[in-house]
């Protein structure tokens, strides 16, 4: 007792034998009473010394284990405690759930087992029925072996003292509430246990059957405690009518209540799915009947500035990916989606329309994203070079292999006149394919436009639509 | 060269899109009629009977497919170019299984409408790039050869079908596309009209299949 105890707890334990002498004294107990007061009294020097090397959070209570279930903001399901257990970690676990000090409920459990052994089953009970700690990993180290005994021992020697000294004042319990109290409290303890799991939704139906098993089992051992209760007093085939009906009755109810307000929430989910679906297709038509008409006539008008009519183009054919295509925003890129894009930039950047066509789209990777980069660059250089007043683009997704096409309707060039400063064809394009296992074609001549013609191997994987 | 002139009615239940399709169509191309759904266009159709008519492919009471059964009843002669700003694919298929001679989308140029309307006007059938890549796709796919009512001619491209396809589909004209293949145009648009007779005649599942898959991205 020399570390964390100091003057102080001296003080105090032997104002504490005083007390104690005192109220041995006033009660007028006889000498087994006074070794009950004594247990009691080395019970608490062992507590104290076995928690005096405890962390200084540990020490205030379960203020430290808690905190981290509060900084995530979830209410903890009730389970034992692993960090900061004694014995099977029934007072840490329940205090966390609870929301109240392990220490406050282990003195609570002593107690109680005072009384002729009640805490202690009920303990016991719950030590059974709670599920096993969800998983480690607290910053609170658990206490030495050492230590962690001596609390044992002195909790024991608490409750052989209160133990001791009641039956010596005469309020010893009957063996017969104990027993009784026990069943309930394991049978509690198990239904309160299988009625939480059914109630998370989280649980996989798979545990019905075993969640159903406990729930029988736990009405079994409140049924068999209540009986044994009856029985003193004459056990009358109505009492046993009601008994038998209110088990039943309770049973059906435990069992099948939570799987039909299961049922009931699946239910009200798929409607509002089901709304939200409604309410999508028929925004998608009134977006149809007005602005994507207005888009297309916008492209239309002859006075129209060719910004304009890009703007047009390009919101067109982003309103028509999300109304029609049903691509997630948020989802990962695929072909389609990221040649869109190119093209979109393309058009915004140089103002030439370019006509996409793309009736298949594919997974991208690495390779696919290169192959649409080529795209781009032949997009940009038609777009620059060529004085074309449109660009053609086809994407082809084939078993074997993915195909783009960029044509535009320019003036053409000669390859072999492409000065070496103009990185864009060499380079960015046909270099960049030849990098990622594919090839590049360019067909040209003065005058006749250019057609960029890109491929690339497929690996094994299917396209999607 | 000089074209005739073409009598068009214009199916469309948006006026201001229809005054927009009017504007460019040029000297070559009369709009005699214009009607917004199906309940007045096929009066309007069977009595004006026009060379061409430009028909949306979604009218608030019912696809476009619906007005080309009971017009052809009554005037086999008249042609119907479908045109649409975002539909589904399935509709444009399903216009076109209907008897449409071609498919186009609302933001092709005027130039290209009016070329567009004396071709299907003539007989020929008209592919836009997209039709064309769907097309493709369609039919690209293996089949099982031993289709229960299949035809074989019916369901497979010939190999220079594919590749007038695959041109549209990268944006040839069909002269160019001539030039490409030297062939004459006249070989060209035999191909395209082929492959409109299959497109139609077809009883390929996949094209079905495909059609309610894919949208025009």
């Amino acid at each position: 007792m020399n570390e964390g105890v100091g003057a102080p707890a001296a003080a105090a334990l032997v104002t504490l034998v005083a007390v104690l002498l005192a109220a041995a004294g006033v009660l007028a107990i006889d000498i087994a009473g006074f070794a009950g007061l004594l247990l009691l009294l080395v019970g608490v020097a062992a507590l104290a010394w076995g928690r005096a090397g405890d962390p200084v959070g540990a020490a205030a209570g379960a203020a430290a284990p808690r905190s981290p279930h509060r900084a995530s903001d979830a209410r903890p399901r009730a389970a034992r405690g692993d960090d900061d257990r004694v014995v099977a970690g029934v007072c840490a676990g329940l205090g966390r759930w609870l929301d109240i000090d392990p220490p406050a409920l282990r003195l609570g459990f002593a107690w109680a087992s005072g009384l002729g052994g009640v805490g202690l089953l009920a303990y016991v009970a719950l030590a059974v029925a709670l599920p096993a700690p969800a998983g480690a990993g607290s910053a609170v180290p658990r206490r030495p072996a050492l230590r962690r005994w001596t609390i044992v021992g002195g909790f024991a020697l608490l409750f052989a003292g209160a133990g001791t000294l009641l039956s010596a004042v005469g309020l010893a319990p009957r063996l017969g509430a104990l027993v009784v109290a026990a069943l309930a409290a394991t049978g509690a303890g198990l239904l309160w246990r299988a009625v939480a799991q059914r109630l998370d939704e989280r649980e996989t139906p798979r545990s019905n059957v075993a969640s159903g098993a406990r729930i029988l089992f736990g009405l079994a051992l409140l049924a068999f405690g209540a009986l044994l209760t009856l029985r003193p007093d004459g056990v009358s085939s109505l009492g046993v009518g009601i008994v038998v009906a209110a088990i039943v009755g309770t049973a059906a109810a435990l069992i099948v209540g939570p799987s039909l307000l299961r049922a009931r929430r699946e239910a009200e989910a798929e409607r509002l799915e089901r709304i939200r679906a409604d309410e999508r297709a028929t925004v998608a038509a009134r977006l149809h009947d007005s602005v994507l008409q207005t888009f297309a006539l916008l492209q239309r008008l002859d006075d129209a500035s060719p910004r304009v009519q890009g703007l047009a183009r390009s919101q067109e054919r982003e309103l028509r990916a999300w109304l029609y295509g049903g691509e997630d925003p948020e989802g990962p890129q695929t072909l389609a989606s990221a040649l869109r894009a190119a093209v979109d930039e393309v058009e915004m950047l140089h103002s030439v329309p370019v006509d996409l066509v793309q009736p298949t789209d594919a997974p991208l990777d690495g390779d696919g994203a290169a192959l649409v980069q080529a795209a781009r660059e032949a997009m940009v250089n038609a777009a620059r070079h060529s004085g074309a007043d449109r660009i053609s683009v086809l994407a082809r997704v084939t078993p074997t292999a993915l195909e783009l096409y960029v044509r535009d309707r320019g003036r053409g060039f000669v390859l072999a006149e492409i000065p070496d400063d103009r990185r864009g064809v060499r380079g960015s394009i046909v270099e960049r394919m030849q990098r990622h296992g594919g090839t590049a074609t360019i067909r040209t001549a003065p005058g006749d436009g250019a057609e960029v013609e890109l491929t690339l191997p497929r690996r094994a994987e299917g396209s999607v639509a | 060269m000089s074209l005739p002139l073409r009598r068009v009615v214009i199916v469309d239940d948006h006026e201001i899109f229809r005054a927009g399709l009017r504007a460019g169509l040029g000297p070559t191309i009369q709009v005699v009629g214009e009607a917004g759904s199906v309940e007045e266009a096929v009066p309007l159709i069977s009595d004006l009977e026009p060379d061409v008519v430009l028909l949306d492919v979604h009218l608030p009471d019912g696809g476009g497919q619906t007005v080309i059964a009971p017009v052809h009843a009554q005037r086999p002669a008249v042609r119907f170019l479908a045109l649409s700003v975002s539909d589904a694919a399935e509709d444009v298929v399903a216009t076109i299984r209907a008897g449409a001679r071609g498919y186009v989308t609302k933001t092709i140029s005027a130039g290209d409408l009016t070329a567009s309307i004396h071709r299907i006007a003539d007989g020929d059938a008209v592919f836009s790039p997209w039709l064309a890549g769907f097309v493709l796709d369609a039919f690209g796919g293996s089949e099982p050869a031993a289709q229960i009512g299949g035809d074989p001619e019916l369901d497979q491209l010939t190999a220079r079908e594919q590749e007038v396809l695959l041109l549209i589909a990268r944006g040839y004209t069909y002269k160019e596309i001539a030039g490409r293949l030297v062939v004459s145009v006249k070989t060209v648009e035999s191909h395209v009209s082929n492959v409109l007779r299959k497109l139609q005649l077809s009883n390929r599942n996949e094209l079905t299949r495909w059609a309610a898959t894919r949208r025009m991205i």
